[in-house]
């Protein structure tokens, strides 16, 4: 029976078993995803997408670029044990008994290589079941499949670079070596070049070397990226298999970088267009932002993030619903693009900067929130913050930092507030622009907001007790700021300083009876939140117990500081 | 001793693979090169463009590259054959490294002094500190890869080039109290990490003698119990 006869009578899968490389093919990739190491590389794995979503409402556009990291050590111990089956045969000296067997040698590297198969399927697995996770938790946007594919891809590619390094240097420290080797180019590439189109030359490309910017302050050439990783692990695939002398190795690899620095070009080209579109989204951000009125509030958000609206409603409705009255006007809620480390210009950057905290239609103060929201433990953060904004609005404290702004009609507001041998140096603070915040120590109203704010969730009220209850603080929406006096805090996000007595007496307020205190601030309201109302008569009012603070800061010491009293 | 140390000097060093010494020697001068290379000495406000934290993780990734290398000093192709000698295990690795070390410390040196190399940096590289770090580094290196010589057999370098890996990479995930990265010399907490590095270069250099005691040697609590039995019964007679 002739040669072709035969072939023609065995179907082709059984072809394909009875090929020596397939068949090693699934032995090499069983032992891989069989590997106490491999398993060991997705728990890592696991727990590492579990502390990128624990502390924050997971947003596609950003966690979809992050995921990848949590492949990283699946990549690693791919990288580790190819290297160590690329070497195996000269490491164990058995190069002359594989010689002997009717499949040839190279038939051994590209069965280790048609193996890397299995570690991959298994990463590809690995990041379907996180999405699926990440989406029954609620995540915002649609996630990017060419950004996800890059975790797989990567382990691929490291299991490619493996089998060349066991290949070219068949020592036991190869695989350590190429490990540390990969780890470190990946790093410089990603974060130490400062060209941001040098920076997808690397397997993974972080979203940004400085800050957290929103997804979509980023030009992400993403499908372009995938071919050119594509075309990475192409060549290293050939220069895994062919012998340095083969001329048809030797064409295919030149054939394959040609490639590479075509994609490599292409993605280049893609990573530097589109910066004309991300100004117009934030010079015409109230075209691109939708907004929803909800009793007193007026939330205003991009496409895409309109779930936000929940979140942020319940610490702004439990202030508003307790507090006796409201100003005038809606409060204003608006989200804002994080532009720090965007790929926006830099002068487009400084001039968002310096525009944050009014509206940018009716040039009104409205408290500005970002992309993010903190969820698990982080949720008290997040809800404590834009309180403190709300409760700030409702008692007439600044809500945002334009209050501060060298407007003279401003200036004149504040400067009654300063005794008149620190008016000088308040009014040079005010006209430069450089007030930090302003501070309401020894003003009676910041009780009231920081109780407000404070009863807002029980989760702010956690945080509340929490943050100012056990100092020094280390963590949290809260601060010490030590320049301007030992017994101010600052708060994360706000314009407002407080006073460590006020969080005394506002503790003092929350260990009473809500309805209790509800009814004191109906009593009183109108002189509680008067700005000339002083701490120690608003304690009175409320008959709480005297929490003086003998190191407050003065007002002078407070300018010096950055810190101008509240208007 | 010290003639028996000379006259195996030479031999013991044809033995140590040179190769990946000197190819991770090289990798770590190539990599704190890279790392600690600035494109300008001095910003405007008069800051220098790499500060001194970015410059001493240089060195230390140079360091991990470096105690890859070092790690194969525990492979001795000749384990076998003169393992019947009269010169100790312990010995013939120390000797080993001995060998090894003008070498590796000529690598540490040189790459010291490329993070140090920008005149304008005026802050000085914590170079006792880190040299402390990449001790201890290279000591755990060789305990894991003594380890496994005398659990599994082999080559140690299987085991103590992934042991470098690990060990640098659980440093750097160390929670709070046993904290034993710390970025920033300037950091108060430097100090107290450095007290804990030195209590690890002395566990490691007590696990790594006490993975190269001498396989025929009686196990140190058997020859214990069996000298105090022999006096017990010299006592008794």
């Amino acid at each position: 029976m002739s040669q072709a006869i035969r072939r023609a009578q065995i179907p082709r899968l059984e072809r394909a078993r009875a090929s020596p490389s397939g068949e090693l093919a699934r032995v090499e990739g069983r032992r891989v995803v069989t590997n106490p190491f491999f398993l060991a590389s997705l728990l890592a794995g696991l727990a590492i997408a579990f502390l990128l979503t624990r502390s924050e409402l997971p947003v596609w556009g950003r966690l979809d670029v992050l995921l990848p990291v949590a492949l990283f050590p699946c990549a690693a111990v791919t990288l580790f044990l190819a290297n160590l089956a690329s070497s195996r045969t000269q490491r164990d000296e058995v190069e002359d008994l594989y010689a002997s067997l009717p499949a040839p040698h190279s038939s051994v590297r590209r069965s280790i290589l048609l193996g890397l198969l299995a570690p991959t399927g298994a990463a590809a697995m690995f990041v379907v079941v996180i999405v699926a996770f990440v989406f029954a938790g609620g995540a915002l946007g649609t996630p990017r499949v060419a950004e996800l594919a890059v975790g797989p891809l990567v382990v691929l590619l490291c299991g490619a670079i493996g089998i060349v390094s066991g290949k070219w240097f068949p020592h036991e420290i190869s695989a350590a070596l190429s490990t540390a080797v990969v780890a470190l180019a990946q790093v410089s590439i990603a974060f130490a070049l400062t060209v941001s189109w040098a920076r997808w030359l690397g397997p993974w490309v972080p979203a940004s070397t400085a800050g957290d910017p929103a997804p979509e302050l980023l030009i992400r050439p993403s499908a372009a990226h995938l071919l050119y990783l594509l075309s990475l692990i192409g060549l290293v695939g050939v220069l895994a298999l062919v012998p340095r002398t083969n001329a048809r190795g030797t064409a295919a690899t030149a054939v394959l970088a040609v490639i590479l620095v075509v994609t490599a070009l292409l993605q280049a080209s893609r990573a530097t267009e589109g910066r004309t579109e991300l100004v117009a989204l934030v010079r015409d951000a109230d075209v691109f932002r939708q907004c929803e009125d909800r009793e007193a509030a007026r939330y205003c958000v991009f496409d895409g993030y309109e779930p936000l609206i929940d979140h942020w409603d319940v610490p702004v409705r439990g202030v508003l619903s307790t507090a006796p009255a409201l100003p005038d006007g809606p409060l204003r809620v608006t989200q804002t693009l994080d532009a720090a480390g965007s790929d926006l210009p830099v002068r487009e950057q400084s001039r968002l900067a310096n525009r944050r905290g009014v509206d940018s239609i009716t040039g009104l103060p409205t408290l500005v929130t970002d992309t993010h929201w903190g969820a698990g433990e982080a949720l008290g953060m997040s809800e404590l913050g834009l309180a403190l904004g709300t409760a700030s609005w409702v008692t007439g404290l600044p809500p945002t930092a334009s209050a501060l702004s060298p407007a003279p009609d401003v200036n004149a507001s504040v400067l009654e507030l300063v005794p008149a041998s620190a008016r000088d140096a308040a009014r040079k603070l005010l006209t430069s622009g450089g007030a930090e915040g302003c501070s309401s120590v020894g003003q009676g109203r910041s009780i009231v907001a920081l109780w407000l704010a404070a009863g807002a969730t029980d989760a702010t009220e956690d945080l509340f007790r929490e943050d100012v209850g056990s100092p020094p603080i280390q963590e949290g929406v809260f601060q010490e700021f030590d320049q301007a006096g030992p017994s101010i805090y600052l708060a994360t996000g706000n314009v407002v300083a407080w006073g460590k007595s006020e969080t005394r007496y506002a503790i003092q307020l929350l260990d009473r009876p809500r309805g209790e205190v509800v009814a004191l601030l109906q009593d009183s309201w109108a002189e509680l939140i008067d700005a000339s109302t002083t701490t120690a008569e608003a304690a009175e009012l409320m008959a709480l117990e005297p929490a003086v603070d003998g190191d407050a800061p003065s007002v002078e010491r407070s300018l010096r500081a950055g810190f101008v009293p509240c208007p | 001793m010290t003639r028996k140390a000379v006259t195996l000097a030479r031999p013991v060093a044809r033995t140590v693979n040179w190769s990946a010494v000197g190819l991770s020697g090289a990798l770590a001068l190539a990599a704190v090169y890279v790392l600690t290379r600035s494109s300008c000495a001095v910003r405007a406000n008069g800051e220098a463009c790499l500060d001194l934290a970015a410059r001493v993780q240089g060195v230390r990734l140079g360091g991990i590259l470096l105690a890859l290398g070092a790690a194969t000093l525990m492979d001795d192709p000749t384990d076998e054959a003169v393992a019947s000698s009269a010169t100790g295990l312990a010995a013939v690795r120390g000797l080993r490294v001995a060998v090894a070390l003008p070498i590796l410390a000529a690598f540490w040196g040189g790459a010291l002094w490329l993070a140090s190399r920008n005149p304008a940096h005026a802050d000085v590289l914590p170079a006792g500190d880190l040299t402390l770090e990449v001790s201890a580094l290279l000591m755990v290196a060789l305990a894991g890869g003594g380890a496994w010589v005398r659990r599994k057999g082999g080559r140690a370098s299987l085991a103590a080039a992934p042991t470098v890996l690990c060990a640098a990479v659980l440093a750097a995930l160390m929670p709070e109290p046993a904290r034993l990265i710390v970025e920033d010399p300037a950091d108060p907490a430097w100090a107290t990490t450095h007290s804990t590095w030195v209590v690890v270069l002395i566990l490691a250099v007590a696990a790594a003698l006490w993975w190269s005691r001498d396989p025929g040697a009686p196990r140190l609590v058997q020859a214990w119990v069996r000298g105090r039995r022999g006096r017990e019964r010299v006592a008794s007679n």
